[in-house]
Formats: C-alpha cells, structure tokens, sequence
C-alpha cells in the first residue's frame, strides 16, 4: 500500500508539476477600496451626527457614538467585510426591493455589508448600517428567508433602537442615583468587588429586559416591511426555526472521522477519540442558574418569537409571493461559496478547528466536494506544523462545556493526536484522495501541496 | 459596555468563538507560587486550581477565591471564603475528592489546613497555634524554598480519597524531632503521630505515599554536631494511625542502604525500593556509596529479592565513573523516579549533582568567618537507565542540561553525598519537575527544566523525555515570557501547563502546550 501510495504521488508530481491548472476555490481577496464610498458615507454621517448633539451628558453621548464608529472602522480595518462584488450587489438587491416596497417609511439611503463570520447573526449596529453574517447566510433556505432578516433590522434602524438604547444606557448610568452608588461603591475600602458586581448584574438584567422587549417590536415591524414586499412572509417562521434549532447538531463526527480516518495499514486507533467526561473532563454539563440565565439574554426565546410574527401571517396572501424573486441560482452559489470564503477566513485568522470542523461537516454534506476534501488536508497540516512548533495551542481550541457534543469531538480528536498521528493521517488521506479523484488536476495539486514530507 | 449594539435576529450564538485558547483570571489583587496546581487523580491530571485574594472585607480579613478549571483549562467550579489577611498560602494539594490548602497565620503563629470538595464546599477545617519555639523552626525548615509570599514549604502529602497528611518539624524536650500530622477529608478527624528514635536529632524526608502509607528516610544524629548519622525507612499508615515497619539501613549486611525511592509493583503489590548502598562499617556522611540497589519488599517491610548494582558493573559502559559512583563530568547521581512499563521494564530517571570549589563563596569566607562555605553543589546532567525485570541495568542515556548552582554555604562543605541528594530533592533544587503518564504506563514522560544560552535562544525551556511504542523521543519548549512569574504544571497527558503570573496587570493567564 505504502509503494502504491508513492508511486501514485510521485506520478501525479510529474504530471502536474508544471501544469496551470486553477485553484479548487479562489477566495475573494480583500479590497479595501470597495466600501470606500460606503465607508466615507457612515463617517459623514457619524461626524454630522455628533456635531448635533448637545444637552445634558453631551460628550459622554459623543463618546459613545466615538465607540460605536470606531467598532465599526475595526470592522474594516480587520478586513472582516466581504468585498465580493457579486455577493454584495445581491444583498443590496435584496434591501432595495424591500426598501422600494416601504417608501413611506424608510426614505434615506442605508448600507448593508457581509460580515464574515461563522456566528449565525445579523445586526444593526447604528448609524444606518447593517452587518449581515456569512454564517448566518448560508444557514438560511431561500432569498425569503433572508428578506425576513434584512427586514427586522431595518425595523431595528426605522424604530432607532440604538439611539434609544445608547439613551438609556447613557440617563442610567450618568443618573444621580447611579453615579451616587458608584461613588459610594468607590470610596469604600472594603466589600468594593462584590458591590461593583451586583450593580453590574442588576444594570444587565435591567437592560436586557429592555432589549428583549425591542426585538419583540423589531420583529413585529420586520413582518410589517415583509408584507409589503413580494417575498413570501411565511418564511419568517421558518427563520425562527432555522435558528431554534441551529445549535443542535446531528452531525456524526465520531463516526465521520472513524470512517474517513481508517486506512488498510493504518487503521483508526481508538485512542484518537477518547475523552474524560465528568466536571474535570472538557465535556461535562454545568449547572446553571437558569433565572438568571434567562435573565441576562437579549433576545426571547424563538418559540415565543415565532408566536409574536404569526399574529400577522393570517391576513397575508400567500399566493402574491414566492420565496426567491431575486435571482435563486446566485442565491445557491452564494451559499455554497461564503462557506468557503468564511474557511478561507479562520484559516487566515488562526480559527483553524473551526475551518476544520466546518469542512468536515460540509464534507459529509456534499461528499465528493474536491475543495472541502483538500481543506481537510490542509487543516491536518496546519495542526501537524503547528504541534511541531508547539504552537497547537495558537490555532486549535480545547474542548469546552460551552461547545456542542460534536464540535468537541473534533476538538478532543485534534488533541488526542501526536505529531506522527497527524502525519500519518494526513498522508494518508491524501493518498486515499488523490487515488479517488486522479482526473481532477487541480484537486491533485492542491492535495499535494499538503503532504508533510 | 463599550460596543453597545442592537443585535438582532439571534441570541442563540453559542456555535464559536476562537478566544478560548487559555484562561485568564482579571484583578487578582495576590497570587503565589504556591497557589495553583494540578488534580489528580489516579496518578493522572484531571484539572487545575487556582488560588488567590480577591479584596478586602474588613480591616483584619480578606477574601480568597479557589478557582477550578477542567482539564482543558475551563473553569467549572469556584469557591470564595473570608480569612485573615495575615494568611500566606504555603502548600496545597489534591486527594482525589478534596483539595487542601496549608496556610500560616503570621501574626497568629497558627497553621491552617482549609479541605474543599470539587464543588467549592469547604469541608473541614482544621488550625492550631503553633507551640513555642516550633514556628521558629518552621520557619528555618522552609527558608530555602523561595522567598517571601512565594516560599513554599512542601509538607503537605495528599493521601488518595482518604485525607491530607502533613510533616512538621517540632521541638520536643530539647530534640529536635518531627511529627506527622493527619486531616481526614472524609470526616472531621485529626491526628498527630510523633515517632520516638532514641536520638535527639532527627529530620526526614518523604519517600512516598502508597495505599494511606507515609515512607519516610529518617536521619538520626545524637547530637547536632555529630559525625555518626543512622537512618531508618519508617512507613507509617496515617489512616489507621499504625506503624507499618521500621526497618535499619542493615537490612542485609554487609551492606548499608538508604533509600532514594519507593514504589509499588501493581502487579504483585510488593515495594521496590531503590537506595544507594554502603559498606556496613562506611560513615555515611563522610564515606561514598558503592552503588545503586533495589529491594523488593512486602507491604510490612519483609525482604523478598535484592539485586546490587556497583558502580564499576553496569554504569561503566555508558558513563566513565570511578569507585566512588562519581563521573568527571556530571557528579553523582540521585534517583528521582521509576516507572515500570507495560512490558515490565523499569525505567529510573536520575540527574546528577556534585561538588564544586566557589571562588566566590571562598571570598565571601574570608569576611563572614567561613558561613558562606568554600564550596557550592551543582546539579547537573540526568541519567536514564533502563533495567530488566530483575533489576539488572541494560540500557542506560545521558541527557544534556545546563548546570546549576543549587546549594551553597557552610551545608555544600559538610554535607554528605546521601545527605545532598535528599536535600537537593526536598528542596526541588534539581532540574527534573515531574513525569505525566496513562493508565498502563505505555505512553509516560519524564518533564525537566532547564536553561539555554545559545545564539539563537537564551532563556528556560521546559523539556520531555517521552516514551512512546518501546521508544524515548524528546522535546524542548522555549519559555520567553514578560510575566512576574511562571510556573509549569503537570497537565493531562502529553500536555505541560504554563501559567503565568502578571503582577502588574493584577493577571493570571493559564494554557496547555501539548509536547511532541
């Protein structure tokens, strides 16, 4: 098997040496000129604002507003926004049409970005700007489903929910009461920690209860804009179940990485999985206060949330719409590629378990996709570098209660292996593949490139 | 509160975040040395703890956080507790169910002994004051462990899922002896076992804990300036509060033995004990030991086997080494741990130390009427040796480190080449930190620190000779870091925890590294 391996990588060494053959999958590479514009716009707005504001407070307001702006310059700055021309034009298409159909009350223009990141959410983080996550994109089903999304934080952005926020956060904290129990707080010499504590939990819960309340009427109003445009408003509900659900993973890792990590002279060792369960062991469940749990979350639960939007859904006609009016092919390659492109991007950021973890289960998904199988070799490879360098620890995350039951499978089997595990894995893997896919010129290069010598 | 932002749609965004690579702990107001740890249990590292002052509750009193992280370093537990602020934390260890802690109350002259279960529930409590004249001689008994707040005083020996047992030493009619303390973790018990030795002076040295039994190498001397030294094992169950056995350096004339380290074979459940051996009539404090000896003994201290190996029989085929079990290069050698492995070879693990002129000491001499000695004791290299099932050495490796100075004064001119080597070990003044291991001992690592001076890299490393598939590999970590103080654990197995200290930063940052 070990001469058959070689033969076949020295073969396909040759043949494909100096071949140009185009990559599996080209990530968008970032340009930062592409939100210039858009960029240059919000920080008109943001300076335009500030300059307005005066009154009682005013500079702690101002600086605020300073954060607020500064998050979003990080965001640009970090390269965390899709510049991705095709993928970009399409999310404003799907805004506009939402706007078109809600003149009357959303009149001044907005931006819309892609924000990479696997974090299944969408945001309206002020002034006028929505961050749409990738991750979150290619979880949804169809162009209405991401409508319903576009449509409640537009609710956020027509009700100013921000503004409203930053207010009460602002009239609270600069309140006499508080500023009073602050300084008592701080001119204490003893007690000091446990009083700062309790005070920052009760402003939590205090403000939690409030943005709760907004989601509910950002929700409401979302299924408002909704109904006024052609998209099929019975997708909202099924948003709301996409992400009740969406931390239940039914992914088999355990036998995904048995089936896929056995080889005739290497075959999987079960020791590779083993894990310590219990409170000491990474994969134990912790007790909560689940009052306070409940307390401190920001948003309602979907169930309650899928009850609040199917108040509008009767007086809807459904036959008026249908659930992709934009363009449903570029809907499906998008999805396909900015799960890639979000690879791509924990790759480049040091999140490597979770671009592993990622193309595991999308490999199991669609499972002769040349670019997740060579992405698990890279992965592999990554590791195998890394753990020479003793570095493992700067790109693969430990296990953790907090994590799903699959995910830390993953986490546990990257730890488990010694640096020869990773070689021998990885190498043999790739063998298997290249010998599985030896038409596909690219997929062979690429493979390669990952073979620790 | 700075990024205040309307998130929307979603709160159930627990899928990733890619920050949780180590732990840090924010406004720790104190931390020490001695304040963190490895749980064990069965040998193997389950989890960490992490012990520090928090604030202030009154004027007289503090209060203190145990934190306990998972073995993959999350925190899973937390207690809190008031005491004074004249508290130093000395020691702590874990027993497989409860962690205890040892601390001192300066201003009280009292000793503390604080046992938590692993849900943060303090458990029992035990404190007494210290008699008179005895927390003086505490007090000298640990002033060559650190200094300060991070003096550590390495007394405190868990006793596996029974309770915690601790050494102290104490005045006694005008002898200075020592006592064995116990504190169940089980049930509010104490006890305290004082042996009675004809002699006045006498010290001992923890050999280890098997099955609720202390080992202990006991050193008597009639008097303190005596040249005759005696010494006996003393295993003493602190369960039962029974002597198990004591038994004489001349268990098998015409040999003397004193033992370096004890373990269990956990086939047969016999002792294996490894001692450097003497002719019966050498002085053990002026006379050089003939070699390396290993004893298999029953629980209550019967000899079953022996096997004696000179240092002119199997040790000359890997090291140049004279009569005296002395190499030019690396001294002599002080056994610090034995494994036996699945196969049923015994792997010892000894690092060498020997004697050096100290200009700088001998100048010293001259201004303060010979206290600070002539000389200084270096540790040096460590040995691997490999021995068969009956005990005879096959194999033996020399691994490289930079040697150190560990000891100096009046103690480096006297002391004996037993003496030292018990010293050295008590004292953690030799480069070797720990071994981690699996169940059946086929993966094991034995973890050293040491110190590079080289173009490329000049700092501590942290080193492992693992064992793996009936082979040994190694492995270096370079540890370059800003912080106060760090401090390498054992973690769970083929991990090494580094923690770091930032005083400054009132910041405490935990990680594993995994060694290749």
């Amino acid at each position: 098997m070990k001469i058959y391996s070689f033969v076949i990588l020295c073969l396909f060494y040759f043949l494909t040496a100096n071949a140009q053959t185009p990559p599996l999958f080209a990530p968008t590479k970032h340009d930062s000129l592409f939100f210039e514009n858009d960029y240059n716009a919000i920080e008109a707005r943001y300076k335009n604002f500030v300059s307005s504001i005066s009154g009682a407070n005013a500079s702690e307001f101002k600086e605020i507003y300073k954060d607020q702006f500064e998050s979003l310059k990080n965001i640009f700055t970090k390269k965390e926004v899709f510049t991705n021309k095709e993928a970009q034009n399409y999310l404003l298409q799907i805004a506009n049409h939402i706007l078109s159909k809600n003149k009357s009350l959303i009149s001044e223009p907005i931006n819309i970005f892609f924000l990479k990141s696997e974090i299944p959410n969408a945001s309206y983080i002020g002034n006028r700007t929505i961050l749409f996550n990738t991750g979150l994109f290619y979880k949804l089903q169809n162009e209405s489903q991401v409508a319903f999304v576009i449509c409640h934080e537009l609710a956020h952005l027509y009700l100013d929910h921000t503004k409203e926020q930053i207010e009460n956060y602002v009239n609270k904290l600069y309140s006499k009461e508080f500023q009073e129990r602050l300084r008592k707080i701080k001119n204490k010499e003893y007690f000091k920690k446990q009083e700062f504590d309790k005070l920052v939990l009760s402003f939590a819960i205090n403000s939690n209860k409030h943005s709760r309340l907004k989601e509910n009427e950002a929700d409401s109003l979302g299924m408002q804009f909704l109904l006024n445009t052609d998209f099929d408003a019975n997708e909202a509900i099924e948003v709301m179940k996409i992400l009740d659900k969406i931390d239940i993973q039914t992914f088999d890792t355990e036998a995904f990485l048995k089936t896929n990590f056995s080889f005739p002279d290497l075959p999987f060792n079960s020791r590779w999985l083993e894990k310590e369960e219990g409170l000491l062991g990474g994969h134990t469940k912790l007790k909560q206060d689940t009052t306070l749990a409940d307390s401190l979350k920001t948003h309602p639960d979907c169930i309650a949330r899928i009850k609040n939007i199917s108040k509008a859904i009767p007086s809807y006609k459904q036959l008026k719409s249908t659930k992709s009016i934009i363009n449903a092919s570029l809907f499906s390659k998008l999805q396909k590629s900015l799960c890639a492109e979000n690879i791509e991007f924990y790759i480049e950021k040091g999140g490597v378990s979770i671009a592993f973890y990622t193309a595991l289960l999308e490999c199991n998904q669609y499972k002769d996709n040349l670019y997740y199988i060579a992405t698990i070799n890279r992965c592999l490879k990554l590791f195998y570098l890394a753990q020479k360098n003793h570095k493992l620890n700067s790109i693969a995350m430990l296990p953790s209660p907090q994590y799903q039951a699959s995910f830390n499978t993953v986490l546990q089997f990257i730890q488990n292996l010694y640096l020869d595990d990773f070689k021998e894995i990885n190498n043999k893997f790739a063998a298997n593949q290249i010998a599985k896919h030896q038409q596909e010129i690219s997929f062979v290069k690429t493979i390669q490139q990952s073979i620790i010598k | 509160m700075k990024k205040i932002s309307v998130l929307a749609v979603l709160f159930c965004i627990t899928l990733f975040t890619f920050s949780q690579k180590k732990f840090t702990l924010e406004n720790v107001v104190k931390a020490t040395l001695k304040g963190s740890g490895a749980i064990y249990e069965g040998g193997i590292v389950k989890g960490y703890y992490v012990f520090y002052e928090s604030e202030k509750i009154d004027r007289k009193t503090r209060q203190y956080v145990i934190q306990i992280l998972d073995q993959n370093t999350n925190p899973v537990q937390k207690a809190e507790f008031a005491e004074s602020k004249d508290i130093i934390l000395r020691d702590a260890e874990f027993n497989e169910n409860s962690l205890c802690f040892f601390m001192i109350n300066e201003d009280e002259k009292k000793y503390i002994y604080k046992i938590f279960d692993l849900n943060g529930k303090l458990k029992y409590e035990y404190f007494k004051k210290f008699d008179n004249g005895d927390y003086a001689i505490f007090l000298e008994s640990i002033k060559m462990n650190g200094t300060g707040d991070d003096q550590t005083s390495n007394n405190l020996i868990a006793i596996p899922n029974q309770g915690f047992a601790s050494i102290l030493p104490v005045r006694e009619n005008g002898s200075n002896i020592f006592e064995l303390g116990y504190y169940s973790s089980n049930e509010n018990k104490e006890n305290v076992h004082r042996p009675k030795f004809e002699e006045r002076q006498v010290s001992c040295f923890l050999l280890n804990v098997i099955d609720n039994t202390i080992y202990l190498a006991v050193n008597k001397k009639k008097r303190l300036l005596s040249g005759e030294l005696t010494s006996c094992t003393y295993a003493f169950d602190v369960v039962k509060q029974e002597k198990v056995f004591e038994l004489s350096d001349k268990i098998d004339p015409p040999y003397r033995s004193l033992p370096t380290y004890i373990t269990k074979d956990e086939k047969t459940g016999d002792l294996i004990v490894s001692a450097s051996y003497f002719n019966e009539t050498d002085n053990v404090i002026k006379d050089y030991s003939l070699g390396i000896a290993f004893y298999t003994m029953s629980k209550d201290g019967q000899l079953l086997s022996k096997k004696y190996n000179g240092w002119q029989d199997g040790f000359s085929k890997f090291l140049t080494i004279d009569e005296k079990g002395k190499t030019a290069e690396i001294g002599f050698l002080c056994i610090l741990n034995v494994k036996k492995s699945a196969e049923g070879k015994f792997y010892i693990l000894a690092e060498g130390y020997k004697r050096q002129f100290s200009a700088g000491n001998a100048v010293m001499s001259m201004f303060t009427q010979g206290a600070a000695g002539f000389t200084k004791i270096t540790v040096t290299d460590l040995v691997l040796m490999e021995f068969d099932n009956t005990f005879k050495l096959t194999k033996g490796t020399l691994y490289r480190k930079t040697p150190s100075t560990a000891i100096s004064g009046q103690i480096a001119d006297y002391a004996s080449q037993h003496m030292l080597a018990l010293l050295l070990r008590s004292t953690g003044a030799f480069g070797y930190e720990f071994s981690t291991s699996n169940k059946d001992n086929s993966v094991f690592s034995f973890c050293y620190s040491d110190y590079e001076k080289s173009k490329e890299y000049k700092g501590g490393t942290f080193n492992a000779i693992k064992f793996s598939a009936g082979k040994f590999t190694t492995d270096k970590i370079q540890l370059t870091s800003n912080a106060s103080f760090i401090r390498i654990f054992p973690a769970k197995q083929g991990f090494v925890g580094i923690l770091e200290y930032f005083r400054k930063e009132k910041k405490i940052e935990f990680r594993l590294e995994k060694m290749n």
